[in-house]
């Protein structure tokens, strides 16, 4: 029986990908994040700059990138990495559209990343 | 200005993160309810702000994976750098014209032409030379860094200063 992977779980795997200095959300996902908590929705897996809809099957991810690699790189690497994730934690088996993992570059670093994980 | 901006952008994230840990720590304990903080009421007012630094949304060409778009600071710091990287330059104002985009009213198609405002050293002896390897240089970022590969690039030197 596989167990749907959580918000954080999502976070913990955006954060894992060299290159990837945090989520940086824009005001939408913002908003969408409070409006889950307000309506105190346990099966909500919106964050601050995660958005993930489950009966479209598509992800938006704004994040923060640091020079370590070119941008595109990151960011196809990034988007495997939650569809894995999605994918493994899929609690009905059986075939099933790929998910679509949209990610949205909101700054890159003026300097290298010191490197490693930085989630506190 | 630009250092302001990724400051900004550092103060933003650190804030993201210790909402994001307090949630998690609270949904750890079974308490799903809002959190209204002060911390997290700090973060409507900065995710404000840092949607006036972002800008629009600008469409890439898709990865293998699927579809990105870069804010308009992110692809300006991108063309900024490339500027940057030529001995003596020193990047000024970008702008960019798009293609259509696809829809919304934040969102801007991908990037057709961009124009470089630059200063440059007054020991450079050859200026024409030195926009083409400018030109270089953002054509090659454009295309190694985001796919972009048939973005017109627009050099200005708009000032000298000294070395």
């Amino acid at each position: 029986m596989s167990t749907e992977t959580t918000a954080a779980d999502l976070l913990a795997v955006v954060h894992a990908v060299p290159g990837v200095q945090g989520v940086e959300p824009g005001i939408t996902t913002t908003l969408r994040a409070l409006d889950a908590r307000l309506r105190r929705d346990s099966t909500s897996r919106d964050r601050y700059g995660l958005h993930v809809d489950a009966a479209a099957r598509t992800v938006v991810i704004e994040v923060a990138l640091a020079p370590v690699a070119p941008v595109r790189d990151i960011v196809e690497a990034l988007q495997t990495a939650v569809q894995d994730a999605l994918d493994d934690s899929d609690a009905t088996p059986g075939p099933e559209r790929p998910w679509e993992v949209t990610v949205r570059v909101q700054s890159i670093s003026a300097r290298p990343a010191d490197g490693g994980d930085r989630r506190s | 200005m630009h250092d302001s901006d990724d400051a900004a952008t550092q103060r933003y994230l650190e804030l993201i993160r210790s909402v994001h840990d307090e949630w998690t720590s609270l949904e750890e304990q079974g308490d799903h309810s809002v959190q209204l903080s002060a911390t997290a009421l700090s973060t409507i007012k900065e995710s404000v702000r840092a949607d006036v630094r972002h800008g629009a949304q600008v469409q890439m060409p898709p990865t293998a994976a699927g579809p990105y778009t870069l804010s308009e600071l992110a692809l300006r710091t991108l063309v900024r750098r490339a500027v940057d990287s030529v001995p003596g330059v020193i990047a000024l104002r970008t702008t960019v014209e798009h293609e259509p985009g696809e829809n919304g009213l934040r969102t801007r198609g991908t990037p057709a032409r961009i124009r470089c405002r630059i200063s440059a050293p007054a020991t450079s002896s050859d200026l024409l030379q030195l926009a083409d390897d400018v030109r270089a240089a953002v054509t090659s970022a454009c295309r190694d860094q985001v796919g972009l590969d048939s973005t017109v690039v627009d050099i200005h030197i708009e000032d000298i200063h000294e070395h």
